[in-house]
């Protein structure tokens, strides 16, 4: 148990994206996520490690507010819960096997987000109970739309 | 490549390759793609090359650049596999017990890939692969659909 850590701030977000890759693969059962438009997942290592994570059978609820409908896609194709609402919070977060919590902060006279990894019982429930408060107002998205490389193929450049 | 020429009509063989990969995302069997991460950075190579030596504008540059990524990234369709030091380490490994064989080194760490993730189908236009796939028995079992 640490309480609260702040994740050093490294170029690129080298290591604030390294543990959160680290604990995606380490997940076992659930993880939960509270985001914006979901673009951590146009990084090829986050977006590895969540879509081996739901392959292996961990249950994986995304909460955002305004993805691109080529990400939705792909997420619920890989068996990733998307839920579309019209808050986005502050704080954005990742719940680990409802262990330990992963937030991204965009703090006052700061211009990057911070991470911050919390990990007692307490601040757990917190975000949990956010997240299931995000989730109640929130629309489970279904796949929608032609796939964009189809789309790309009878469009070609 | 099949990738490049599918999506760029100015590719010689945009036709062909572009029937290609319709087919495949078309036909009932074929729900998954799989492309390394060293065929993606040469796909993105060869198109940014391409437009270097044309006088085009940075906004039709960003929208070449936008299509390709969103139509092969994120579609959800294609899997995009990681090449390791370990597949690169095979696959120089293969380059030098067999100069004879024209096989770039992305070429060799595909077919590594496609054993290790037991990928059965390779589509191609490059010639190569048969070679390898007839003469050396541990990738036999690769099929190569050339055209």
């Amino acid at each position: 148990m640490m309480g609260s850590v702040e994740i050093e701030q490294t170029p690129f977000d080298k290591k604030f994206r390294g543990i959160v890759e680290e604990y995606i693969r380490e997940s076992n059962k659930s993880i939960k996520i509270v985001t914006g438009e979901i673009s951590a997942y146009n990084y090829f290592d986050l977006r590895n490690a969540v879509e081996e994570a739901a392959g292996r059978g961990v249950k994986i609820d995304v909460y955002a507010s305004g993805p691109h409908t080529d990400i939705i896609n792909r997420l619920i194709h890989h068996k990733i819960n998307v839920f579309i609402g019209d808050r986005d919070p502050q704080e954005h977060f990742m719940i680990c096997d409802e262990r330990k919590v992963i937030v991204s902060v965009k703090e006052k006279n700061r211009t990057k987000r911070i991470g911050v990894i919390k990990d007692t019982a307490n601040e757990v429930r917190k975000y949990m109970d956010m997240f299931e408060g995000l989730k109640k107002n929130a629309r489970k998205q279904r796949i929608l739309g032609k796939d964009p490389l189809l789309a790309a193929l009878n469009h070609p450049i | 490549m099949v990738w490049i020429g599918a999506v760029h009509t100015s590719d010689k063989r945009h036709q062909l390759a572009n029937k290609i990969l319709k087919n495949l995302l078309t036909s009932s069997q074929a729900n998954q793609l799989f492309l390394s991460d060293y065929i993606f950075n040469e796909i993105i190579n060869n198109i940014t090359n391409k437009q270097k030596s044309k006088n085009i504008t940075n906004d039709e540059r960003k929208k070449i650049i936008t299509n390709i990524a969103t139509s092969i990234y994120n579609s959800r369709y294609v899997k995009i596999l990681k090449v390791s030091r370990f597949h690169i380490g095979t696959a120089f490994e293969y380059m030098l017990k067999y100069p004879d064989i024209f096989s770039s080194l992305t070429d060799w760490s595909s077919l590594i890939l496609m054993k290790e993730n037991k990928i059965s189908v390779i589509k191609t236009l490059d010639p190569d692969f048969m070679t390898i796939t007839q003469r050396l028995p541990e990738f036999k079992q690769i099929q190569v659909c050339k055209f």
